[in-house]
């Protein structure tokens, strides 16, 4: 749906590319004489015609998916100029045009490497572009991207996300804390203001985890209310003494209603396991405990 | 005992649309996910929906239920939906709900008013001198759904910590097997679980159901339950439940499908017929019932083969082993072993 939303911002560059083709059609069709079918070689129809209607296919998938801007303009562009070239080549396949028509030649020939260039210029951008991205998505997703594994309300890692985490970050001497944070009586919220509010406050208070941890750290949403944060290279007072950080940040945020514009106040309550060679599973499961004996005294453990 | 008009069929339309169906299309609507996808299948309209009118069957119900659960594209929904449930806006079953004074009062609320409370996960409550049951039937496939069974866990799991104010220790086991995503089972409903059980129930210690609740008010409770006696569709139930219960009733007899339909005053091609509308056979009802007494047996009661076979009727206690293998896919003794969620019986 968005796919089409978009394609009205990319109207000139569209209207640009697909005149030119229908323009090259218009001509050949003006000048040249059609080829008998016997003529005709298949073999390079299907390969030109197949790369030209791909490389149409990316430019739209380009268009559909990328917000815009200059980045998405040089791919466009160079997908589309690409397209063109191919698309020309493929016309001579059905239509014979006269030896002095030169156009076309300009057209074939000069398209390809344009389009490539662009592309190119493009692509190198698009790599900076993604470089400063993956600076501010460092404390939602450490080293790579995998969309499955992306919770849709928060933006945060999920559970196999973490899994996968904690296994990369494994090793010999690694000092490594998890967190588990519980948001106190959640389902509350959910039911005195609705379902709405509530995943509005999740998402606010996921921001405010991340901006109170630091560069390296990992915050997943668990499941519901929990949230579970890697903390590498950590002992577990540094640990304590972080997670005490991200309850009182969590104590001072006035959440505001949507609608009434009213202060809602939320507490958590943590759990702390420090690793002890186990496996992912294991330290999860003593964090999770650890975080039980939290909720039954003052909002802080640390599993033995 | 059985006048007609004691149960519902799977196509009449006596559910409201407006109270957790399209609760449940605006959760999904929440997520990007088009209503038309939704109601794809069910005969309904969103429209329709929002004007608030609407009365859906119980298959149109559970269609949309599945296609929820096909749908959904994070694990929590479902968990999500059923919180939301109760007590809700029902009128006087909401009432009753929202003024129980302990948890006995809210599960005769919600057997004498399933039809509103709880139109497609259907409880079977019962108590013994141990443990208070809420079994969830899977009386055909559609009504085995995770999802919906994940929804109606959450529901009373989730009203019972609200009404009382404090987590409540219910256990939980359930017919299929450990999910991918069984952090939510634990965060929402907490770590006493067991899967691949035979059944879907929850269970509490005895003592539970009695203790005050603090959100309980006895006058407006009063006040609810003499309106609640004059709803017409009060303690009505569908067919195939109608039939379980039967057959949960006479599980030491060897009762046919003949038999029930004498029972119901009518042909056995149209017990046959209207059950095979609600998706389910008479024979996966007797076989349900069985198995369910047969764990109770097993795991509460702490009984032998040997006991549970001849207390069900079975030739010997092979047949019985074999049987159960089918029901469970392993044998009693594994199960039993498996399991511990039950505390051993003392003395």
């Amino acid at each position: 749906m968005s796919m089409f939303t978009n394609l009205g911002l990319h109207r000139q560059k569209l209207v640009l590319i697909f005149g030119l083709a229908l323009s090259g059609l218009v001509g050949f069709l003006l000048v040249g004489t059609p080829k008998t079918l016997a003529e005709i070689d298949w073999l390079d129809v299907v390969g030109e015609g197949g790369s030209a209607l791909a490389l149409a296919v990316w430019m739209m998938l380009i268009i559909g998916s990328r917000p815009a801007g200059r980045v998405t303009d040089l791919l466009t562009l160079g997908l589309g100029f690409m397209f063109l070239a191919m698309w020309q080549d493929n016309l001579d396949e059905f239509i014979r045009l006269p030896g002095e028509v030169f156009w076309d030649h300009w057209l074939e020939s000069g398209a390809m490497p344009i389009g490539v260039a662009l592309l190119t210029y493009g692509l190198v951008h698009w790599h900076k572009e993604q470089l400063s991205i993956n600076q501010q998505l460092r404390k939602r997703e450490r080293l790579f991207r995998e969309h499955r594994f992306v919770d849709n309300l928060t933006q945060l890692g999920r559970v196999g996300y973490l899994r996968e985490q904690l296994q990369a970050v494994f090793g010999p001497q690694q000092q490594l804390v998890l967190l588990m944070v519980d948001i106190d009586n959640f389902a509350d919220v959910n039911r005195l203001h609705g379902h709405r509010e509530g995943d509005a406050m999740l998402h606010e208070i996921s921001e405010l985890l991340l901006l109170n941890l630091r560069q390296n750290d990992l915050v997943c949403r668990y499941a519901a209310d929990r949230f579970a944060v890697l903390l590498p290279d950590t002992d577990s007072d540094r640990g304590r003494q972080l997670g005490e950080e991200l309850a009182g940040a969590v104590k001072h945020f006035a959440y505001k209603h949507k609608t009434t514009g009213e202060s809602l106040y939320q507490t958590v309550s943590i759990g702390l396991a420090s690793w002890q060679g186990e496996t992912a599973e294991q330290l999860i499961q003593r964090a999770n405990l650890a975080l039980q004996q939290a909720k039954s005294s003052n909002g802080f453990a640390e599993a033995a | 005992m059985t006048s007609a008009t004691l149960w519902y069929e799977s196509d009449e339309r006596i559910f409201a649309a407006h109270h957790q169906p399209a609760m449940l299309i605006d959760m999904l609507r929440s997520r990007d996910i088009c209503s038309h996808k939704i109601l794809r299948g069910t005969g309904l309209f969103y429209e329709d929906l929002l004007a608030g009118q609407v009365l859906i069957s119980e298959n149109q119900g559970l269609a949309l239920v599945a296609n929820a659960g096909k749908l959904s594209n994070e694990p929590e929904i479902s968990f999500r939906w059923g919180s939301s449930w109760w007590p809700g806006h029902y009128g006087a079953p909401s009432a009753l709900l929202g003024n129980a004074g302990c948890l006995r009062d809210a599960l005769d609320a919600l057997s004498n008013h399933r039809v509103q409370l709880s139109p497609w996960a259907v409880p079977h409550i019962q108590t013994d001198d141990r443990y208070c049951y809420v079994y969830w039937l899977t009386l055909s496939e559609a009504s085995a759904s995770p999802f919906l069974i994940e929804a109606a866990m959450s529901a009373l799991a989730s009203y019972s910590r609200w009404m009382s104010g404090e987590r409540s220790p219910w256990r939980f086991g359930f017919a299929y097997s450990r999910p991918t995503y069984d952090e939510q089972y634990t965060v929402n409903l907490g770590d006493q679980l067991a899967f691949d059980l035979g059944v879907n129930v929850m269970f509490i210690e005895r003592q539970w159901i009695d203790k005050p609740w603090s959100r309980g008010s006895e006058t407006a409770r009063q006040a609810a339950w003499r309106e609640s006696l004059l709803l017409t569709d009060r303690a009505k139930v569908s067919l195939a439940e109608h039939v379980y219960q039967l057959l949960l009733r006479h599980v030491q007899e060897p009762v046919s499908l003949p038999d029930v339909a004498d029972m119901l005053a009518m042909s056995s091609a149209t017990l046959k017929r209207k059950l095979g509308k609600q998706g389910c056979r008479f024979q996966q009802l007797q076989d349900q019932a069985r198995l369910q007494m047969s764990l109770y047996l097993l795991h509460v009661r702490g009984w032998n083969n040997e006991q549970v076979a001849a207390h069900l009727n079975f030739n010997d206690s092979t047949n019985f082993r074999r049987a159960f293998k089918r029901w469970v896919g392993v044998t009693p003794s594994d199960a039993r072993s498996r399991v511990s969620l039950f505390e051993p019986l003392i003395g």
